[in-house]
């Protein structure tokens, strides 16, 4: 088919093949596999890595509020209830703000502007990592 | 219409510049509301991706490429945000290729809500490497499920919008011989 027919085809035929079905198994497979490989747990401890290494760990059950500096980048972040959550950061999108509270192991908040996650482990870390 | 007609390179050039306005607008809009779920703020319908998939159908993937090109640089200079350039460009350069490639050959047995299907997941997918690759570790991979099922909503809800757009836009305006 060249372009022309591909296009009469689309405008006067009904959106749907058969083949769909199998593209639609195969990523909903997928989807699975990936759900299940990300099992959602308890979590322990809050461990804030900048650049990619570990700079500060905190338990999840204290409370406790501080600031993460790093050169200009400031984010704040509160602890509280088995909850953490960055309260305010100077980065440009804001998204780390937005994403609220976490409190499951293996929840990341991440601010991609300041190369910042703010990770919470189960007790299997050894294992993970 | 004959007179748009007659000069080919004109009618593509006004159809790829509608086309990057309509994707840059549908971009803005969809800024301008808050996030559909509050625990990943970076997951949006990503409306603006009709628009480059329809230039797929109609133009080719040159001029999609072209399209898409202008319309990273354009939305990351509007927004302010110039990091983001970094991940949407290479996310959607790798899924074009994916859609135009899988609409090339694989048209016969697939249809085009598929097709929207499988690009969605792949520019997800692409942007989360980045991200980690950016971030230096692969810890941002936790958010993989919850983004690959809301790409597999909006993949399907794109490919369907795709579908509605040729069927009800007058072919004249859309394709030329």
């Amino acid at each position: 088919m060249n372009r022309v027919e591909k296009f009469q085809y689309i405008k006067t035929k009904i959106p749907f093949k058969w083949f769909d079905f199998a593209v639609l198994i195969v990523l909903g497979l997928i989807i699975l596999l990936v759900f299940l490989l990300v099992p959602f747990k308890e979590g322990e401890r809050v461990n804030v890595y900048i650049e990619g290494d570990l700079k500060y760990t905190y338990s999840l059950y204290e409370e406790v509020g501080f600031e993460i500096k790093n050169g200009e980048n400031i984010n704040k972040v509160k602890i509280s209830n088995g909850k953490v959550k960055v309260i305010s950061s100077n980065c440009a999108n804001q998204n780390c703000v937005l994403h609220g509270e976490i409190s499951m192991a293996n929840e990341r908040i991440v601010c991609l502007p300041h190369k910042l996650v703010i990770e919470i482990s189960g007790e299997e870390v050894d294992a993970v990592s | 219409m004959q007179c748009l007609n007659k000069n080919k390179l004109t009618f593509k050039l006004v159809l790829s510049g509608i086309y990057t306005a309509l994707a840059l607008l549908t971009f803005m809009l969809e800024n301008l509301f808050p996030p559909i779920f509050f625990f990943a703020p970076s997951v949006r319908l990503g409306l603006s991706n009709t628009f480059i998939f329809l230039a797929v159908i109609t133009l080719n993937e040159g001029w999609a490429s072209l399209i898409l090109i202008i319309k990273c640089l354009l939305s990351g200079i509007i927004t302010g945000n110039v990091f983001s350039i970094v991940y949407s460009l290479t996310a959607g350069l790798i899924s074009l290729i994916v859609t135009s490639l899988s609409y090339r050959f694989l048209y016969k047995w697939i249809s085009i809500i598929a097709i929207s299907l499988i690009s969605s997941c792949v520019h997800n997918v692409v942007q989360f490497i980045v991200a980690s690759i950016i971030v230096g570790n692969f810890f941002v991979m936790s958010y993989l499920p919850i983004v690959l099922i809301a790409s597999f909503l909006a993949g399907l809800f794109n490919g369907f919008l795709v579908w509605l757009l040729i069927k009800n836009i007058p072919e004249r305006f859309l394709l030329i011989e």
